[in-house]
Protein backbone atom coordinates (compact mmCIF):
# COMPACT_ATOMS: atom_id res chain seq x y z
CA UNK A 1 0.00 0.00 0.00
CA UNK A 2 1.39 3.00 -0.66
CA UNK A 3 1.88 6.07 1.98
CA UNK A 4 3.23 9.66 1.44
CA UNK A 5 4.18 9.57 4.98
CA UNK A 6 8.17 8.21 6.46
CA UNK A 7 7.69 5.82 9.09
CA UNK A 8 9.32 6.37 12.40
CA UNK A 9 11.98 3.30 11.49
CA UNK A 10 12.54 5.14 8.25
CA UNK A 11 13.34 8.36 9.35
CA UNK A 12 15.92 6.81 11.57
CA UNK A 13 17.40 4.79 9.10
CA UNK A 14 17.43 7.88 6.53
CA UNK A 15 19.03 9.96 9.64
CA UNK A 16 21.06 7.50 10.43
CA UNK A 17 22.37 7.39 6.36
CA UNK A 18 22.86 10.85 6.11
CA UNK A 19 24.95 11.24 9.38
CA UNK A 20 27.22 8.68 8.03
CA UNK A 21 27.66 9.75 4.44
CA UNK A 22 28.66 13.31 5.69
CA UNK A 23 30.23 12.65 8.78
CA UNK A 24 27.56 14.25 11.01
CA UNK A 25 26.17 13.88 14.27
CA UNK A 26 22.39 14.25 16.06
CA UNK A 27 22.43 15.89 19.17
CA UNK A 28 19.36 16.12 21.53
CA UNK A 29 19.50 19.83 21.92
CA UNK A 30 18.27 20.03 25.49
CA UNK A 31 21.59 18.31 26.43
CA UNK A 32 24.22 20.52 25.13
CA UNK A 33 25.80 22.62 26.94
CA UNK A 34 26.89 24.58 24.46
CA UNK A 35 23.86 25.37 22.86
CA UNK A 36 22.98 27.39 25.99
CA UNK A 37 25.99 29.26 25.58
CA UNK A 38 25.04 29.39 21.84
CA UNK A 39 21.77 30.50 22.65
CA UNK A 40 22.73 33.26 24.91
CA UNK A 41 25.02 34.62 22.51
CA UNK A 42 22.24 34.71 19.43
CA UNK A 43 20.32 36.69 22.07
CA UNK A 44 23.01 39.38 22.41
CA UNK A 45 23.69 39.50 18.92
CA UNK A 46 20.14 39.81 18.13
CA UNK A 47 19.96 37.22 16.04
CA UNK A 48 17.06 35.37 18.31
CA UNK A 49 15.63 34.74 21.22
CA UNK A 50 16.82 32.60 23.10
CA UNK A 51 13.95 30.44 24.42
CA UNK A 52 12.87 30.20 20.87
CA UNK A 53 16.07 29.18 20.02
CA UNK A 54 16.14 26.02 22.21
CA UNK A 55 12.75 24.93 22.09
CA UNK A 56 11.42 25.49 18.62
CA UNK A 57 15.00 25.39 16.38
CA UNK A 58 16.78 22.27 14.82
CA UNK A 59 20.67 23.78 15.13
CA UNK A 60 24.21 23.02 13.40
CA UNK A 61 27.64 23.71 14.35
CA UNK A 62 30.14 22.10 12.00
CA UNK A 63 29.32 18.63 11.62
CA UNK A 64 26.57 18.51 14.94
CA UNK A 65 22.87 18.63 14.35
CA UNK A 66 21.18 19.89 17.81
CA UNK A 67 17.57 18.56 17.32
CA UNK A 68 14.98 19.89 19.81
CA UNK A 69 13.06 16.79 19.04
CA UNK A 70 13.92 12.74 19.36
CA UNK A 71 14.01 11.37 15.86
CA UNK A 72 11.46 9.15 15.28
CA UNK A 73 8.60 10.55 17.65
CA UNK A 74 6.29 11.65 15.36
CA UNK A 75 4.65 13.15 18.62
CA UNK A 76 7.37 15.57 19.01
CA UNK A 77 7.38 16.80 15.33
CA UNK A 78 5.83 15.39 11.89
CA UNK A 79 8.19 12.84 11.06
CA UNK A 80 7.59 14.24 6.95
CA UNK A 81 9.24 17.61 8.88
CA UNK A 82 12.02 15.70 10.53
CA UNK A 83 13.05 14.25 7.12
CA UNK A 84 13.02 18.39 5.59
CA UNK A 85 15.15 18.86 8.90
CA UNK A 86 17.70 16.44 8.26
CA UNK A 87 18.04 17.58 4.72
CA UNK A 88 18.04 21.18 5.81
CA UNK A 89 20.29 21.26 8.15
CA UNK A 90 23.16 19.16 5.90
CA UNK A 91 22.96 21.94 3.57
CA UNK A 92 24.15 24.02 6.54
CA UNK A 93 26.53 21.49 7.10
CA UNK A 94 28.23 22.46 3.90
CA UNK A 95 28.16 25.93 4.37
CA UNK A 96 30.05 25.51 7.58
CA UNK A 97 33.14 24.65 4.54
CA UNK A 98 33.01 27.77 3.79
CA UNK A 99 35.52 30.03 5.02
CA UNK A 100 33.20 33.10 5.98
CA UNK A 101 30.22 31.10 6.82
CA UNK A 102 29.89 32.19 10.55
CA UNK A 103 31.01 35.47 9.92
CA UNK A 104 28.78 36.14 7.03
CA UNK A 105 25.85 34.36 8.89
CA UNK A 106 25.30 35.83 12.72
CA UNK A 107 26.82 39.45 11.43
CA UNK A 108 25.41 40.07 8.05
CA UNK A 109 21.44 39.24 7.65
CA UNK A 110 21.45 39.53 4.06
CA UNK A 111 23.73 36.85 3.88
CA UNK A 112 22.20 34.90 6.77
CA UNK A 113 18.66 35.35 4.29
CA UNK A 114 20.89 33.69 1.15
CA UNK A 115 22.51 31.00 3.52
CA UNK A 116 18.82 30.13 4.85
CA UNK A 117 17.11 30.18 1.56
CA UNK A 118 19.20 27.94 0.22
CA UNK A 119 18.28 25.17 3.03
CA UNK A 120 14.56 26.21 2.57
CA UNK A 121 14.93 25.03 -1.06
CA UNK A 122 16.25 21.74 0.24
CA UNK A 123 13.22 21.77 2.44
CA UNK A 124 11.18 22.76 -0.05
CA UNK A 125 11.97 19.93 -2.29
CA UNK A 126 11.90 16.95 0.18
CA UNK A 127 8.33 18.69 0.69
CA UNK A 128 6.88 17.97 -2.66
CA UNK A 129 8.80 14.93 -2.79
CA UNK A 130 6.44 13.68 0.22
CA UNK A 131 3.48 15.50 -0.38
CA UNK A 132 3.16 16.84 -4.20
CA UNK A 133 2.84 20.09 -3.13
CA UNK A 134 5.60 23.30 -3.01
CA UNK A 135 5.36 24.98 0.51
CA UNK A 136 4.33 29.01 0.28
CA UNK A 137 7.49 30.34 -0.55
CA UNK A 138 5.97 33.86 1.25
CA UNK A 139 5.07 31.59 4.37
CA UNK A 140 8.43 30.42 4.34
CA UNK A 141 10.21 33.41 3.64
CA UNK A 142 8.66 35.20 6.75
CA UNK A 143 10.17 33.09 9.14
CA UNK A 144 13.43 35.21 8.52
CA UNK A 145 11.87 38.04 10.38
CA UNK A 146 12.86 35.07 13.51
CA UNK A 147 16.08 35.39 12.08
CA UNK A 148 16.20 39.02 12.94
CA UNK A 149 16.25 39.69 8.99
CA UNK A 150 14.73 42.82 7.72
CA UNK A 151 11.69 43.39 5.47
CA UNK A 152 13.88 43.92 2.68
CA UNK A 153 16.16 40.57 3.54
CA UNK A 154 12.38 38.77 3.74
CA UNK A 155 11.44 40.18 0.36
CA UNK A 156 14.25 38.86 -1.49
CA UNK A 157 14.14 35.90 0.09
CA UNK A 158 10.55 35.51 -0.95
CA UNK A 159 11.94 36.15 -4.40
CA UNK A 160 14.48 33.54 -3.99
CA UNK A 161 11.76 30.55 -3.00
CA UNK A 162 9.64 31.44 -5.37
CA UNK A 163 12.18 31.41 -8.00
CA UNK A 164 12.82 27.97 -6.90
CA UNK A 165 9.61 26.48 -6.07
CA UNK A 166 8.90 27.00 -10.13
CA UNK A 167 11.63 24.59 -10.42
CA UNK A 168 10.70 22.65 -7.99
CA UNK A 169 7.25 22.43 -9.52
CA UNK A 170 8.38 21.15 -12.74
CA UNK A 171 10.45 18.33 -11.47
CA UNK A 172 13.73 19.77 -10.78
CA UNK A 173 16.01 19.09 -7.72
CA UNK A 174 18.46 22.06 -7.36
CA UNK A 175 19.97 21.07 -4.02
CA UNK A 176 22.71 18.44 -3.74
CA UNK A 177 21.66 17.00 -0.20
CA UNK A 178 18.18 16.79 -1.31
CA UNK A 179 19.12 15.04 -4.65
CA UNK A 180 21.26 12.33 -2.73
CA UNK A 181 18.18 12.18 0.10
CA UNK A 182 15.55 11.91 -2.40
CA UNK A 183 17.95 8.53 -4.17
CA UNK A 184 17.57 7.18 -1.03
CA UNK A 185 14.12 7.60 -0.24
CA UNK A 186 13.93 5.75 -3.85
CA UNK A 187 15.77 2.72 -2.94
CA UNK A 188 15.08 2.44 0.46
CA UNK A 189 11.33 3.14 0.67
CA UNK A 190 10.18 2.59 -2.69
CA UNK A 191 6.30 2.52 -0.57
CA UNK A 192 6.65 5.99 -0.13
CA UNK A 193 4.86 8.33 -2.57
CA UNK A 194 6.85 9.69 -4.58
CA UNK A 195 6.31 11.94 -7.99
CA UNK A 196 8.85 10.80 -10.93
CA UNK A 197 11.60 12.92 -11.61
CA UNK A 198 13.67 12.53 -15.03
CA UNK B 1 43.70 51.33 -15.78
CA UNK B 2 43.64 47.72 -15.33
CA UNK B 3 43.98 47.78 -11.72
CA UNK B 4 40.40 50.36 -12.05
CA UNK B 5 39.09 47.96 -14.20
CA UNK B 6 39.80 44.85 -11.48
CA UNK B 7 38.01 47.15 -8.34
CA UNK B 8 34.92 47.61 -10.46
CA UNK B 9 34.76 43.75 -11.17
CA UNK B 10 35.41 43.20 -7.56
CA UNK B 11 32.52 45.54 -6.51
CA UNK B 12 30.09 44.86 -8.81
CA UNK B 13 26.94 45.87 -7.16
CA UNK B 14 23.36 45.12 -8.13
CA UNK B 15 19.69 46.30 -7.23
CA UNK B 16 17.83 43.77 -5.26
CA UNK B 17 15.42 41.57 -7.01
CA UNK B 18 17.82 41.75 -10.03
CA UNK B 19 18.01 38.71 -11.81
CA UNK B 20 20.85 37.28 -14.30
CA UNK B 21 22.48 34.19 -16.06
CA UNK B 22 26.51 33.43 -15.45
CA UNK B 23 27.00 30.68 -17.69
CA UNK B 24 24.97 27.68 -16.35
CA UNK B 25 24.25 29.84 -13.06
CA UNK B 26 20.71 31.76 -12.08
CA UNK B 27 21.70 34.50 -10.26
CA UNK B 28 19.92 36.87 -8.16
CA UNK B 29 20.23 40.39 -6.24
CA UNK B 30 20.16 40.01 -2.82
CA UNK B 31 19.19 42.50 0.07
CA UNK B 32 22.73 43.27 0.54
CA UNK B 33 23.21 44.48 -3.24
CA UNK B 34 25.05 41.52 -3.81
CA UNK B 35 25.08 38.89 -6.82
CA UNK B 36 24.17 35.24 -5.07
CA UNK B 37 23.82 31.85 -6.67
CA UNK B 38 20.25 30.51 -7.15
CA UNK B 39 20.86 27.49 -8.77
CA UNK B 40 23.04 25.91 -10.80
CA UNK B 41 21.12 24.77 -13.93
CA UNK B 42 23.38 22.58 -14.97
CA UNK B 43 23.66 20.14 -11.65
CA UNK B 44 19.65 20.53 -11.49
CA UNK B 45 18.41 16.30 -11.58
CA UNK B 46 15.51 15.40 -12.85
CA UNK B 47 12.63 17.69 -15.26
CA UNK B 48 15.00 16.80 -17.54
CA UNK B 49 18.05 19.30 -18.99
CA UNK B 50 17.85 22.56 -17.51
CA UNK B 51 19.67 26.04 -18.86
CA UNK B 52 19.32 29.59 -17.69
CA UNK B 53 17.61 31.94 -19.60
CA UNK B 54 14.48 34.78 -18.93
CA UNK B 55 10.77 33.07 -18.45
CA UNK B 56 7.86 35.08 -19.95
CA UNK B 57 8.40 37.84 -16.87
CA UNK B 58 11.51 38.69 -17.81
CA UNK B 59 13.30 36.74 -14.51
CA UNK B 60 16.27 34.86 -15.45
CA UNK B 61 16.03 31.37 -13.91
CA UNK B 62 16.68 28.19 -14.84
CA UNK B 63 14.02 26.30 -17.15
CA UNK B 64 13.77 23.09 -19.25
CA UNK B 65 16.16 23.39 -22.22
CA UNK B 66 13.10 23.42 -24.81
CA UNK B 67 11.46 26.06 -23.02
CA UNK B 68 14.84 28.73 -23.22
CA UNK B 69 15.20 27.83 -26.45
CA UNK B 70 11.05 28.34 -27.70
CA UNK B 71 11.77 32.23 -28.57
CA UNK B 72 14.88 31.58 -30.87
Amino acid sequence: MLTSSPTSAQTIAFWKYMNRKYGTTAVPKADAVEMQGAAVMLALMGVMDAQKFLARYTTTLGNRIYVPFAIGAAADCPLVDQVGVCVHEHVHVRQFGSINFVWDYCLDSSKRATHECRAYVASMEMAYFFTGQCPSPARIAQQLAAYNCTEDDVRYATQFLTTAAQIIRRGGVVTPEAQVAIKWWRGSAPRVRALRIG
Amino acid sequence: MLALALAGAACEECDQGDTRCAGTRAEICSSGGDWELLADCAAIEGGGVWACCADAAGIYTCLPEEDCHADE
